[in-house]
């Protein structure tokens, strides 16, 4: 039976990046982003073929109870194992189901990076100031896909504080998780990105590892994106590659906004290595 | 207003249903639709269309369940307490669809809007902006067909569409931005809401000039011109309920009808989903029919 590996991570955290290293790897390389996993859980395309009910004709509740069943259709018709990029929360269903379905899931990978680097990160990607961003990984109502105004391509997921979303899927109990920092694909690639082919399922090889490696360096992807564009690129924003370092927000947060974000999820930060000098509390 | 009888997508129907925006008619019934109210029990993993030839079951828990039978009739069962407004929405779009399928008539997932008596297709996926596209046009003069299903025959080679019902499904911030509509026609400002506009609705079938394959994307707004199997394809797999087309035995002659939709010049028009891009997309869409 065909199993699931959610790619889950909070906005912002790298999730591209790992997509990317996990098509060269199993390509030997990578030219186009046509060639990474384009599936998203969230996909309302996704719900309508796989129940032949648009996802806009029902309630956000009526949509979320019948997502675990879309999950277990996708997987039984599918042929090969199938990846799945999950920005939102791990959660229940209203009906209490698992909304993300143990029995149809691999693993999960977990990609975690510092909210201090998310919130610049953020704050470019959807074009909004350094406070709205912050204030968004502050909200324990912060959704994506909400509008009321109309639907977007995506359906609703509730993502709620930074530090909800990195408890909720590392303390649940539900599915296998592996946890990546961000910062360790940066600086100690062979051993994160070799942890995370094994945690997804594929045998380890070191030469592929190394090709994938160099093949989606940033610089890589940056000049891709310059070559042919990308597809998620929000519309207005220079590049969706923007930087791809760690600590970039050093540069960018002032300390009282440097505070706001401590406030709320110093302890997280704490448990996964994210420290703070005193020097930037100021 | 509300009738138990009446035309909709090119079909005399009739039934204890009141539905919003029939348009009249003297015709006897084709469809008959029978409602009833009774707590449904399908479980999740239900949901969808199972269909043989000559009968589709749809099930939508919590919701309805509707049996359509050789494009004749529709029995439906709806949960306690469902409002009319999603009744409708389930009874005139996959419902009627498969009954459409049944009666040999293409249901294409498209608003339809007419100018000077010939129609133009806007095709695209759920959330893709054909209801504000269609309504910005219908504030430049031109008429409203169809909202999100488009009912297309092919009679003597050319493709005509259908007037559906004189309603449009709308968004709170369509809702806003389309003055034309009442300030309380939005009952709920969070959700969806069925509204009639009888006074920009087209009574009367027209043929198909072009179509419009609507699709957003992150750059500025861009038509193109495309052919051949590519747009065959795209057309293919905007079908309603096209993953049992071929469990209700036409996906054949559905097929043979899209390849005769392709006798009309097919435009991809892509746009990034910014208000100040509804004018330009407007202006698009007429050189579409203009230069059809």
């Amino acid at each position: 039976m065909i199993r699931i590996t959610w790619l889950a991570s909070y906005p912002k955290s790298g999730s591209t990046w790992v997509r990317a290293f996990l098509a060269a790897y199993d390509r030997g390389g990578l030219s186009d982003w046509s060639e990474v996993e384009p599936w998203s859980a969230a996909d309302r395309r996704l719900f309508h073929q796989s129940t032949g009910i648009e996802s806009t004709d029902l309630t956000d509740d009526e949509v979320a109870n019948l997502r675990p069943t879309v999950f277990r259709r996708v997987a039984g018709a599918a042929r090969l194992p199938i990846m799945m990029k999950v920005h939102e929360a791990w959660s229940r269903t209203p009906s209490g189901s698992d909304l993300f379905p143990p029995d149809v899931t691999s693993a999960v990978l977990y990609i975690i990076r510092n909210p201090l680097d998310v919130a610049v990160s953020w704050a470019s990607h959807v074009a909004t100031d350094m406070d709205s961003s912050i204030a968004f990984l502050c909200d324990p109502s912060a959704a994506l896909g909400a509008s009321t105004d109309g639907p977007g391509k995506h359906l609703r997921q509730d993502v709620g504080t930074w530090s909800h979303h990195v408890r909720s899927w590392v303390d649940q109990q539900s599915l296998p998780v592996h946890v990546t920092r961000y910062d360790d694909l940066l600086y100690e690639p062979h051993e994160a990105f070799g942890a995370l082919v094994a945690a997804s399922g594929r045998p380890l090889q070191r030469d592929r590892l190394d090709a994938a490696i160099e093949a989606t360096a940033f610089d890589r992807l940056q000049k891709m994106e310059e070559r042919n564009g990308f597809p998620e690129r929000p519309f207005g924003a220079s590049r969706f590659f923007r930087r791809g370092i760690a600590g970039g927000w050093r540069d960018e947060l002032s300390p009282d906004q440097v505070n706001r974000l401590l406030k709320v999820h110093g302890p997280m930060m704490e448990r996964f290595g994210y420290t703070v000098d005193a020097a930037s509390r100021r | 207003m509300t009738a138990r009888t009446g035309e909709v997508y090119g079909c005399a129907i009739a039934g204890n249903v009141p539905l919003a925006g029939l348009l009249a008619s003297h015709r006897p019934a084709e469809i008959r639709v029978h409602l009833e109210t009774n707590p449904i029990s399908a479980a999740p993993a239900d949901v969808g269309c199972v269909a043989s030839s000559g009968e589709c079951r749809l099930v939508v828990p919590w919701c309805l369940t509707a049996v359509v039978r050789g494009g004749a009739t529709i029995d439906v069962c709806q949960q306690p307490g469902l409002s009319a407004d999603r009744v409708q929405r389930f009874l005139l779009g996959p419902a009627i669809a498969a009954a459409l399928h049944q009666r040999d008539v293409l249901p294409l997932h498209a608003a339809a809007v007419s100018h000077q008596g010939k129609a133009l297709l806007i095709v695209g996926d759920s959330a893709v902006g054909k209801t504000e596209l269609a309504l910005a046009l219908a504030r430049r003069g031109w008429r409203l067909l169809a909202d999100d299903l488009s009912a297309i025959r092919i009679v003597n080679g050319r493709p005509i569409v259908a007037p559906g019902a004189g309603v449009m499904d709308v968004w709170p911030g369509t809702r806003r931005r389309w003055s034309a509509l009442p300030a309380d026609a939005c009952p709920e400002w969070n959700a969806k809401a069925l509204i009639e506009v009888p006074a920009h609705a087209s009574s009367v079938s027209a043929p198909v000039a072009a179509v419009c394959l609507l699709a957003i994307h992150n750059g500025p707004v861009e038509r193109t011109l495309v052919a051949g199997y590519s747009a065959f394809r795209e057309l293919s797999r905007h079908m309603h309920l096209l993953s049992v087309v071929r469990d209700i035995g036409v996906e054949a002659a559905q097929l043979r009808r899209i390849a005769a939709l392709l006798a009309v010049p097919v435009h991809l028009v892509r746009h990034p989903r910014r208000l100040d891009a509804v004018n330009q997309l407007c202006d698009e869409l007429s050189q579409c029919l203009r230069n059809a």
